[in-house]
């Protein structure tokens, strides 16, 4: 069997060989270890496929990784200030609510960037501005919200013509322990957004994969009903066991393991923290999918401890 | 004689004209603007406060209630000034190096504020130093530290041995907070305390700087 079609049975709940595990490491990383990372990468060819040495350019970073300020289509001025990792948003092309009213969405294909849909709100608007209209919930609200919904509708048609079997799509709909706003303002305004968006893709033949960070225990039932298929939510924000409760054997759960401890665990916390993980949400008809990411002060050897206890728990069957 | 119920109700449910209305009603009946202050505005906010620990209010219920009380603080700002009442202290917030998230750092300070505080925001991405020239330039009595990022706790305690090693350690206070912070953290560090919330870290301020609640 292919990585490719045990992924998708993993996905589907179609009986799995293997619990699909990734890896990911920020550029951050790779500036900081080097060709230190390179020789782990190459110990692991099941997580990051043959590698060639000095393949990786570890100072070149893609766009907006770089430091400095730049507009993206949508007017909004981003700045970063750790080379390697994302910016921020300093400059919101809506500070009033007249401004929502004469505003124009980039007309051509700009592509669905992860904060597509509520965090391109608060990019818009800045994110006092847009928590005041969700409490007042003016007019503008819904006209800011149909307005960047119709662009990304448009952007999905363009990502389905190519019949992918999976779209991707990310946007941080949580705080460590809450959500920002109520829930039940969120299935008012925003749930409708995600759901034509995921059922154009649904109609298209493609399931649908979403990242969340932060705490949203209360809406998973809600993102289910809006057609996420595979969901990537966050351990620490959300906890296991609720996740468990709300999510095991609905949604199919790409994990995304502790990266706010990885840092100040010993190997012996990382391999328990998978083991209890892997132990919750197994099942053997599948759902369950792996994920860790590194920034750059995840020690080392913590990156290989992971590497390895992914590779012992891919395995697990009960 | 009228109680403050109703102006702690308009505080509460964030309704700015009314609250300034009856701010000024009650000065007109011969109430002190530290009175209206302290038992009007400020327990408003103390119970926005509990809504949202409680996960009652969310961020819009306490930034509209943050606006209301605002709006009241204004009405009474200039008699204050006269009659030369003091914020409860000074809190310099800020987040660390390399660090830009700001949306809780923000949310702090307006619960501060709301208790009584002046907040100075040092902005995001603040070198150690830059907090101990502002502490200086400001005498702020507390320091807030926001991090959000593991890879930038490490600048928290920079920003604890920047002021130790310029002398300035014992003039202030210092509190931390973010989504990766915890006490065990604090206290390897040398901060004087950590809070979850922002409704929380009104309550350790006053406790660290030893003012009633
Ligand atoms: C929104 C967000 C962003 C936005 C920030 C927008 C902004 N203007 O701030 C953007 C998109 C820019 C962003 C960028 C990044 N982010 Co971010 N982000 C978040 C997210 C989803 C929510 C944070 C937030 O705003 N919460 C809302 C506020 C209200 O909560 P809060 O900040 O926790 O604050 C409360 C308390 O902590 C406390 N508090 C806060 N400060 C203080 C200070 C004191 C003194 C006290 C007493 C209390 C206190 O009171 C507040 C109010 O109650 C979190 C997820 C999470 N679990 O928290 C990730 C998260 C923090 N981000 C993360 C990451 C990795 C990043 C990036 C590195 C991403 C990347 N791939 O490059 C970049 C880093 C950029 C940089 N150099 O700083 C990770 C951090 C992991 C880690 N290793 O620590 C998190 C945890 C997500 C995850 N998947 O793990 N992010």
């Amino acid at each position: 069997m292919t990585k490719q079609e045990n992924y998708f049975r993993a996905t589907d709940f179609g009986v799995p060989e293997w619990i699909p595990i990734r890896v990911s490491l920020m550029p951050a990383t790779w500036a900081k270890y080097r060709e230190a990372l390179e020789e782990i990468v190459m110990e692991f060819p099941f997580i990051f496929g043959e590698h060639l040495p000095g393949s990786i350019g570890f100072d070149a970073f893609d766009g907006t990784y770089n430091e400095g300020e730049f507009t993206d289509a949508w007017g909004c001025v981003w700045k970063n200030v750790a080379p390697g990792l994302d910016g921020m948003v300093v400059g919101h092309p809506l500070p009033n609510r007249r401004d929502v009213r004469n505003f124009e969405p980039p007309t051509g294909i700009v592509g669905l960037p992860h904060g597509f849909m509520f965090m391109r709100l608060y990019y818009l608007r800045g994110f006092e501005q847009l928590m005041i209209d969700f409490a007042e919930e003016p007019p503008e609200l819904q006209m800011l919200i149909d307005k960047v919904l119709e662009h990304n509708l448009m952007e999905v048609d363009a990502l389905v013509k190519a019949k992918p079997d999976m779209a991707v799509f990310g946007d941080d709909l949580g705080n460590q322990d809450f959500l920002p706003i109520h829930p039940q303002k969120w299935r008012k305004y925003l749930q409708p957004c995600y759901a034509q968006m995921y059922a154009k893709c649904h109609a298209a033949g493609a399931r649908v994969y979403m990242h969340s960070d932060g705490h949203i225990i209360e809406i998973i039932d809600n993102l289910i009903e809006a057609g996420v298929d595979i969901l990537n939510p966050q351990v620490g924000a959300n906890g296991l066991d609720h996740l468990a409760r709300v999510a095991k054997g609905k949604v199919a759960i790409d994990l995304d393991l502790d990266r706010q401890r990885f840092p100040f665990w010993s190997p012996a916390h990382i391999e328990a923290h998978v083991r209890e993980a892997v132990e919750m949400l197994y099942a053997p008809e599948g759902g369950l999918l792996l994920y860790a990411e590194m920034e750059p002060d995840v020690p080392l050897e913590n990156i290989r401890a992971m590497c390895e206890t992914l590779m012992k728990f891919k395995d697990f069957d009960g | 004689m009228q109680n403050y119920d109703e102006l702690r109700e308009c505080v509460i449910a964030g309704k700015k004209a009314q609250v300034a209305e009856l701010v000024r009603k009650h000065l007109d009946e011969g109430k002190t603007a530290k009175d209206v202050m302290d038992n009007g505005l400020i327990p408003g906010m103390a119970i926005v406060g509990k809504k949202f620990q409680e996960g009652e209010f969310f961020i819009p219920e306490m930034l509209m209630a943050a606006r209301s009380l605002n709006a009241g603080l204004e009405v009474l700002r200039p008699l204050l000034e006269a009659s030369d009442v003091k914020p409860v202290a000074k809190v310099l917030m800020g987040t660390v190096k390399g660090d830009i998230h700001d949306i809780g750092k923000n949310l702090v300070a307006v619960m501060l504020r709301g208790g009584g505080f002046e907040v100075i925001d040092a902005g995001v991405d603040v070198p150690p130093d830059k907090f101990v020239e502002l502490a200086r330039e400001n005498g702020a009595d507390l320091i807030g530290l926001s991090a959000l990022l593991t890879t930038t706790m490490p600048s928290m305690k920079d920003t604890i041995d920047a002021f130790q090693s310029q002398g300035y350690r014992e003039n202030v206070k210092i509190m931390i907070g973010g989504a990766p912070i915890t006490q065990e953290y604090a206290d390897e560090i040398g901060a004087d305390g950590f809070a979850r919330n922002a409704s929380y870290a009104v309550e350790l301020a006053k406790k660290l700087l030893g003012v009633a609640a």
